[in-house]
């Protein structure tokens, strides 16, 4: 069972006009001990991540535990990060990040004296050359969608970049945190074309990259210039790739690996069976069945409020993961600052049957397909919902698989009726925005709903945090109110590791920092 | 003697080009393109199009694989559209994993199915050849998907034995090497074990049914002697010529014993390639497995034509 560190629910005033709103992320769980003494220097670490990048670029690399954010945060460092268990900012290669006119510009003051490895400076000019390049369509960025909310940056010293916004985001240094803006590279290298740059990466990060044998191993070594001396403990830290959980399981258990990053809850519980230690980042909402509200059957709300009254996701949860998943009873954890207490749809059999039944009186017969990745936890949600809702009456779903090649042309196109979505975030800034607005291209529901918007946009513009409040408080009564999809479990951003490693510090959307890693020998 | 070797070897020409096409054809039918995994959920129509566009992906099918096939035949098997990676780099770097695989396995299969078949044909029909069978038909019904797990459960994880997943290079050591290389190549070995036991079997049977073996035997010469020395050697004709042909096939065939161990072999990069709609690198590790395969049959094929003068007679007649 992962033990939750339970925490003082959050930083009390967190905003004001020249510091960001950059507090109220969720504790982190799991039952990682607290470090033993004083940090050991030295020793070879060897980590598992899940999937192997296509290019080093901070481009291509995304801050998602998932998608390499722990090689993202070794080679390039971080500009600002958060405690997890406070939600405080920190400063790193950044000395400041704040606004003084509400969001609608910033002011990045960097630490002074900053290089990259390859001995160019890193200064707002570098800075500026990053961030005006993630917005480039044709560069395929994962932070493509945070960029964009840039209209300009202007560099008004070596040390201070001015970012002017397209539209006030006064908590817009979440988008920093957990995103790729996090990471700046060596622009000399980067014009050097991307063979190069991914046999030679430049950052200013904690390591630098030793070799790169794809499909093997990405060897990276203690970087000597580092600015955070005596930062990294480590020498060494060897990466492999193993996209099967199972595989990361064995893997620890086995020995054949000191740490590994995890997102599957069923693994994580016997990982903490297997006595290797766990750090969760149990983040605000989580997975969900999206339904597409742009077209029948769930473009009627009586459709989705049946299939959310209808689902026993307990039972599901069983199914998925083993019974070791957390339930999403509302959109924000106890512990966040924005929880109210208002809880998504609960099942209610008699209620969807009495809808079904409704619907196909009026001729709306609940009919669509479910479409599905061939992962394993996709399918099994899948074939749950399916299963689960043979058990009614004016109801048929069929689950159709398609290839994960398809995850582009399904943003673009929307030509589905229900699949697995995501929405997952420590501050609703900016993934709530994101996933549920009008005007998002990444809200797959397709949800439309001038309150709701509104709400929306007020929660990223507001300036305080009772205004913030009241705007996600009205965000929550729209999405329960419209249920443009229904959430199943919690996301589980974490990491599993050996009892003797110490240091395990995530932030963000679990986000690990190598710098901070040492082994106790 | 000129004319059909050269005619053999234009065929297998022919079967490495219906090889790359057939590719080229069937990676077309499947969804999602190289230039769509790249732009990834943040693809507009104009940037996917235009990055097509820049890979030569919005070409049609015919001259996509011309330049391709025009390009190869120099030794040019093209860059990755995924990770910017030469091919023939990639190719080049992920040939000693399942080489070294294909080689274990097949030597393991070797020496085990040798022992087994020796131990049967003494013998048949007994209680030790039924048992030996017996063994030989699991190890030919259980697919390596199955086997992997299974030594992974027993040998890694419940022994300690070998590591789970990954690859220890003969830089890292020779000791670390073998150990992460055994457990995946038993993976492999096992059907190739039963095959190999089951031609042998024969073959000695028959051969020991011979009247040189009975002769041999009248001489008073051990009954361990006879079969090594007199029925194995003229027994092993059609093992060898087994074992040469499988060796091609295994280099191109560990994909799911890569994928089990996290081994960065050729499987693997075929494996990958595929799920990321990578045409170049899928046509480029083909090309070269069809190459392989192929020309250890030719060779195969055309080495009969020197060990049996009958053959060269047939084909001239």
């Amino acid at each position: 069972m992962i033990r939750s560190r339970r925490f003082p629910a959050a930083v009390a005033a967190c905003l004001g006009a020249l510091v960001l709103a950059a507090c109220g992320g969720s504790p982190s769980a799991g039952n990682s001990g607290e470090p033993v003494g004083d940090p050991v220097a030295g020793g070879t670490a060897n980590v598992i991540q899940i999937g192997e990048p296509r290019s080093l670029d901070p481009a291509s690399l995304s801050n998602a535990w998932v998608l390499n954010a722990f090689l993202g945060n070794a080679l390039y460092g971080t500009l600002l990060t958060n405690d997890s268990r406070t939600g405080e900012l920190r400063y790193n290669l950044a000395e400041s990040f704040g606004t003084r006119d509400n969001g609608a510009t910033f002011d990045l003051k960097l630490r002074e004296g900053l290089e990259f490895t390859d001995g160019t400076p890193l200064n707002a000019e570098a800075v500026k050359f990053n961030w005006d390049r993630f917005k480039d369509p044709q560069l395929g960025s994962t932070t493509m969608q945070e960029a964009s909310m840039i209209a300009s940056t202007e560099v008004v010293d070596a040390r201070t970049l001015k970012i002017t916004m397209v539209e006030p985001v006064p908590n817009f240094a979440w988008a920093v945190v957990t995103t790729s803006l996090n990471w700046v590279a060596s622009p000399k290298a980067l014009q050097a074309g991307r063979d190069s740059f991914d046999a030679e990466p430049v950052g200013a990060g904690p390591y630098t990259l030793d070799q790169w044998t794809r499909q093997d191993r990405i060897e990276l070594v203690k970087n000597p210039g580092y600015w955070d001396a005596p930062k990294p403990y480590l020498d060494r830290i060897t990466l492999r790739a193993a996209a099967d959980p199972t595989q990361r399981i064995n893997t620890m258990i086995s020995g054949g690996a000191d740490l590994s990053i995890e997102t599957n809850w069923t693994i994580l519980a016997k990982a903490e069976e297997s006595g290797l230690q766990t750090d969760v980042v149990p983040l605000n909402g989580g997975q969900y069945v999206v339904m597409n509200m742009r077209k029948a059957p769930f473009d009627d709300v009586r459709a989705r409020r049946a299939i959310a009254a209808a689902l026993d996701l307990r039972a599901m949860d069983a199914v998925v993961y083993s019974g070791k998943g957390k339930l999403v009873p509302s959109l924000f954890t106890d512990s966040s600052r924005f929880h109210t207490g208002q809880r998504l749809a609960t099942q209610d059999k008699d209620e969807a049957q009495r809808l079904f039944d409704e619907l196909a009186a009026d001729g709306k017969r609940v009919s669509f397909t479910f479409t599905t990745f061939p992962t394993p936890e996709n399918r099994s949600v899948a074939e749950a919902v399916q299963a689960q809702l043979s058990a009614f009456r004016n109801v048929s779903v069929e689950v159709k698989t398609v290839d994960l090649t398809e995850t582009a042309r399904l943003h673009l196109t929307h030509d589905f009726e229900m699949m697995v979505s995501s929405a997952h975030f420590a501050d609703p800034e900016p993934r709530l925005w994101t996933a549920f607005h009008s005007g998002s291209r990444a809200n797959m529901s397709g949800i439309a709903d001038e309150r709701l918007d509104a709400a929306l946009d007020a929660g990223r513009t507001a300036t305080t945090l009772e205004d913030r409040k009241a705007a996600y408080r009205t965000v929550q009564e729209r999405l329960i109110e419209l249920v443009p999809g229904v959430f199943y479990t919690r996301t589980s951003p974490s990491v599993m590791a050996a009892q003797n490693i110490h240091g395990i510090t995530q932030y963000g959307q679990g986000s690990l920092l190598p710098e901070e890693l040492w082994i106790q020998e | 003697m000129v004319l059909p070797v050269l005619s053999r070897i234009g065929r297998s020409l022919l079967v490495v080009l219906l090889v790359t096409m057939a590719v080229v054809l069937l990676m077309s039918l499947a969804p999602g393109s190289a230039a769509e995994v790249i732009l990834g959920e943040a693809a507009t129509p104009e940037a996917v199009a235009a990055l097509n566009a820049k890979l030569g992906l919005d070409q049609p099918l015919w001259a996509q694989y011309l330049n391709w096939l025009g390009d190869a035949v120099r030794g040019d098997l093209g860059e990755s559209p995924v990770t910017g990676q030469p091919v023939t780099e990639a190719i080049v770097e992920r040939l000693p994993v399942t080489l070294q695989l294909a080689v274990m396995a097949l030597l393991l299969a070797l020496v085990v199915s040798v022992l087994l078949a020796v131990a049967s044909a003494v013998r048949p029909n007994s209680l030790v050849d039924r048992a030996i069978n017996a063994v030989s038909s699991v190890f030919l019904s259980v697919p390596a998907f199955i086997a992997g797990p299974l030594l992974i459960y027993v040998f890694a994880l419940q022994l300690g034995w070998f590591p789970v997943t990954g690859w220890s290079r003969l830089s890292d050591g020779i000791g670390p090497n073998l150990l992460g290389a055994l457990l995946p190549a038993i993976a492999i070995a096992l059907t190739e074990i039963a095959a190999f036991h089951r031609v042998l079997r024969a073959d000695l049977i028959g051969t020991l049914r011979e009247d040189f073996v009975g002769a041999a035997r009248a001489k008073g010469m051990s009954g361990a002697y006879v079969m090594l020395r007199h029925a194995l050697r003229p027994s092993s004709f059609s093992l060898v010529t087994l074992a040469g042909i499988n060796l091609g096939r295994l280099i191109g065939g560990t994909v799911i014993v890569e994928s089990l161990f996290a081994l960065p072999g050729l499987g693997q990069l075929l494996a990958t390639s595929i799920v990321t709609r990578d045409v170049v690198t899928v046509q480029g590790v083909v090309a070269f497995i069809a190459v392989v395969y192929v020309g250890v049959n030719t060779a195969v094929d055309l080495s009969y034509r020197l060990i049996d003068p009958r053959i060269r007679k047939v084909a001239t007649a």
